[in-house]
């Protein structure tokens, strides 16, 4: 089910309706009855993927916690993590495996083609793997109680704001959220509200109306003029930071009016000025989660700088593998642990920048850092979009033949202005709610709130025919 | 009092609201403009005025005929007809000049898969067969409203500049309501405003200050085009009107009135129809250019079922109408005036068996129609000997 969809819209009304009517108990098992049905709503047979996953994870976090034996625990948090990955491997990586195996094997003359399974990926598969392996991670390094409630874990594993594609949630955020009653406060809802504005303001009016110009451009890089190349460059850096970032504000939106509070996904990120902070800013929940239950774990910067850049290119590969089952996934995840390897290399101390500095020339000095570290993460995001490897080095090739430069787009630089205002204004006044608390900003949050509510209609109108599913939820 | 004001929250909304509304209407044209443009003409806006015909499509207009069922680019060539461009005709080429309404111009439809395509191709496989060396090419030159006056006009305001080698007239049952010599077509900006038949106002638009207002805005604002199209391209005043008429199915309704109940002028329109066809055939037999009717059969007149569904919601029993009737009537007239009548409808039944060939909503027929109507049009090209397999005029003196 998508959030941009009508069977959504009648969907969240009816637990809207029913949700507030009900107590403590019988709100969570309503909201795991609503979640499972939003899930297979898509497709009703992937919801026993989901079930496995939570009934392995809350018996083994519940023997994990319990046991004293180290061995007893080691081997349990095994079982949970072969069940999860095995899950995520089989439905995610089995065809690309095959494939992969398939050009190896012709490569040495030997015949590829032997009968393989064809198989579907459950939607979000790979957050909800990820979260609830988490949980069970946490109990064994004793950081987390696990809970004896299972309807309450399961509503953790399948809440349906956050299930298809994030944040991937942390135990020890979301589950006491969970176990405790909460009411739906007027302020809240009316900050989930506008939440949820944004969140749509930012996929429909402005992501979706990107969608055709990524899609023509990076369908036939070959037949582009450099300025063109550059304006799919633009085009699809804003359309999946409005995708993803949307979705996130929308899940936010929605848990709110529930009475949960989950955790943000994105800080202005193309405002970054360097790779090490995009990633401090991007897909927060993820890239906290291969930082605490990968990097750290492979050694983090603790045994020195080889390890340190081993363990950010490791880190970084298998972040980008988890996005999609492709080569081209693979080299940008690698892209990104060559910069921050280099960026490590070149950081000398760990001196913190100052945003927003008060000389002139400090200003000069963070626009050319925000704007070479845009462009450089911008530029790593065509093997995310291009549909092969090939087609990557065809949009590349295409970008230096520097022609017709004078074809940059006015739609895509006038999205960009609107996403750099939305985020500048959120970093200039240190406020991550000044479009969405109605306690901030009064008048100009209102007219802003305006403005977006019918830039929804119209762009909606605009796109009634071609609903674009959000751009993560195949990962 | 600003206190009191100030409590009551929604007053300040609304307050606001109308002050924030020229700010919001720029807002959303900047906004379309900028990220939704409507870059092609709008469904209402790629019509021009023609001396000869009355009206045809605009020279290199393109727009999207969007229907709840269809989708698709029309793209104008330079001589305002939904056809390729054409150069001057070749030596051994044959051509064939199509007239016709919208089932003509294959409403709704690819033109890779619209009639003169699918025409054009048939007729080039089974003459590819025959080995007759000549490259066939098929003319679209209808459009959608036109009638046998319009028929006649496009064929003298086309024949000179493509020299056909045969015409086929395309002929729907609705073709008696028929335009004439009066018929005036009021256009502006590419709009029919108002059609003139007989001296009388057929179709008429808005007053003047709306319909000026209505302009300015289709000329100036990409937002208006924006929510115009919504309401044209979605059939919002079709839907609303299926919503509100409890008798209506979900079906089409546009053609079934001009033949149930048939109406008692039906014979005598024909007949003024058909002078038009007449005066066509003349002047193409001055030019030694053979015709042939194609009459296009709607759904119901080859679905029984369909039939049988109309007549019972009209409270009339089957045996009030001839169905075949207009079929009947052009039949007489073609072996009357020596033009062949190739009827489609014994193909166009067979596919519908299968899958319908029409649009639901819409009523128009649809490609794989089309298909199976082209494949019978061009066998019996083929069997009655009209050029390129025959004598030019060969299929008019077997007849």
């Amino acid at each position: 089910m998508l959030f941009n969809s009508l069977v959504f819209v009648g969907f969240i009304t009816v637990v809207f309706l029913i949700y507030p009517r009900l107590r403590f108990r019988q709100q969570n098992l309503f909201l795991l009855f609503a979640s499972y049905f939003f899930y297979g709503y898509w497709d009703w047979r992937f919801t026993s993927l989901l079930l496995i996953s939570t009934v392995v994870d809350f018996f083994v976090g519940r023997n994990v916690y319990l046991s004293s034996d180290h061995k007893k625990r080691k081997l349990l948090l095994i079982i949970s993590i072969a069940t999860n990955l095995g899950i995520l491997g089989f439905f995610k990586y089995f065809n690309f495996f095959v494939d992969s195996a398939g050009i190896f094997l012709a490569t040495f003359g030997l015949d590829p083609h032997a009968p393989v399974l064809r198989i579907i990926l459950p939607v979000g598969i790979s957050f909800y793997t990820f979260q609830t392996m988490s949980y069970t991670i946490d109990i064994y390094r004793r950081k987390l109680k696990p809970t004896n409630n299972f309807i309450d874990f399961a509503l953790f594993v399948s809440f349906f704001p956050q299930l298809v594609a994030g944040p991937i949630e942390r135990a020890k955020n979301l589950l006491p959220q969970i176990s405790t009653p909460r009411k739906m406060h007027r302020d809240n809802v009316l900050t989930g509200l506008n939440l949820v504005l944004l969140g749509f303001f930012k996929k429909v009016a402005i992501s979706d109306s990107l969608s055709p110009i990524v899609e023509s451009i990076f369908s036939s890089p070959a037949e582009m003029s450099s300025g063109q190349l550059l304006t799919g460059i633009y085009a699809f850096s804003l359309q999946i930071y409005g995708d993803f970032s949307g979705y996130t504000d929308i899940a936010r939106g929605i848990a709110l009016i529930l009475g949960f509070r989950i955790m943000e996904n994105f800080n202005a990120p193309y405002l970054s000025r360097n790779i090490t902070e995009f990633w401090r800013r991007w897909h927060i929940s993820l890239s906290t989660w291969l930082r605490d239950y990968l990097y750290i774990p492979l050694g983090g910067n603790r045994r020195g700088k080889l390890f340190t850049y081993r363990n950010l290119m490791i880190t970084m590969f298998l972040g980008g593998l988890w996005h999609g089952a492709a080569w081209t996934f693979v080299i940008w995840g690698v892209l990104h642990g060559a910069y921050l390897s280099v960026h490590r290399m070149l950081l000398k101390g760990n001196k913190p920048d100052l945003l927003w500095p008060n000389s002139i020339g400090g200003w000069i000095v963070d626009f050319i850092k925000i704007f070479l570290t845009f462009h450089l993460v911008a530029l790593t995001w065509v093997f995310f979009r291009a549909p092969d490897f090939h087609n990557a080095l065809l949009y590349f090739k295409g970008l230096t033949y520097f022609n017709q430069l004078s074809d940059l787009s006015i739609p895509v630089l006038f999205a960009g202005v609107i996403m750099l205002t939305l985020d500048g204004v959120q970093t200039w006044s240190c406020s991550h709610t000044w479009l969405t608390d109605r306690r901030e900003f009064g008048i100009v949050r209102y007219t802003v709130a305006q403005l977006m509510f019918f830039s929804v209609i119209t762009a909606a109108i605009a796109h009634i025919k071609t609903v674009t599913p959000f751009i993560y939820f195949q990962f | 009092m600003l206190k009191t004001f100030y409590k009551y929250n929604w007053l300040r909304i609304i307050l606001l609201t109308t002050l924030l509304l020229p700010s919001l209407l720029l807002w959303e044209e900047l906004f379309t403009r900028m990220l939704l443009p409507q870059n092609v003409d709008s469904r209402m806006n790629i019509l021009k005025s023609d001396p000869v015909i009355g009206f045809t499509y605009k020279p290199n207009a393109k727009t999207y005929e969007k229907g709840r069922e269809y989708n698709v680019l029309y793209k104008i060539n330079s001589l305002g007809l939904r056809d390729r461009e054409y150069g001057p005709k070749q030596p051994g080429t044959f051509r064939v000049l199509l007239v016709g309404d919208s089932f003509s111009v294959s409403h709704g439809i690819e033109i890779e898969k619209s009639l003169s395509r699918q025409l054009e191709n048939s007729l080039q496989r089974l003459g590819d067969l025959d080995n007759t060396p000549k490259k066939i090419e098929v003319i679209n030159a209808a459009n959608g409203g036109y009638s046998p006056y319009n028929y006649w006009k496009s064929y003298q305001r086309w024949a000179p500049v493509f020299n056909p080698d045969a015409v086929i007239i395309g002929l729907s049952p609705d073709d008696y309501d028929c335009g004439n010599e009066d018929s005036k077509y009021s256009i502006e900006n590419g709009e029919i405003l108002a059609v003139y038949k007989d001296g009388k106002m057929l179709q008429t638009g808005e007053n003047g200050m709306v319909r000026k207002i209505r302009k300015w805005l289709s000329w100036n604002s990409e937002f208006y085009i924006l929510l115009r199209n919504f309401f044209y391209y979605n059939d919002i005043a079709g839907r609303i009107n299926l919503w509100k008429n409890a008798k209506a199915n979900e079906r089409n309704i546009q053609f079934e009135q001009f033949l149930i109940p048939q109406p008692e002028s039906m014979e005598a329109s024909w007949k003024k129809a058909f002078s038009y066809l007449v005066k066509l055939k003349k002047e193409a037999d001055e030019d030694r250019v053979p015709v042939v009717i194609v009459p296009i059969p709607l759904k119901f007149e080859i679905d029984q079922l369909e039939f049988q569904r109309i007549m019972a919601n009209s409270n009339l029993a089957l045996d009030e109408i001839d169905i075949d009737k207009p079929l009947k009537m052009i039949e007489a007239f073609g072996k009357k005036e020596n033009m062949p009548v190739f009827d489609p409808r014994a193909a166009i039944k067979e596919c519908n068996e299968e899958t319908s060939c029409y649009f639901v909503y819409d009523g128009h027929w649809i490609a794989e129609g089309i298909r199976g109507a082209t494949d019978a049009i061009a066998k019996k090209w083929r069997k009655e000997g009209i050029a390129p397999w025959g004598d030019p005029l060969s299929g008019v003196q077997n007849n």
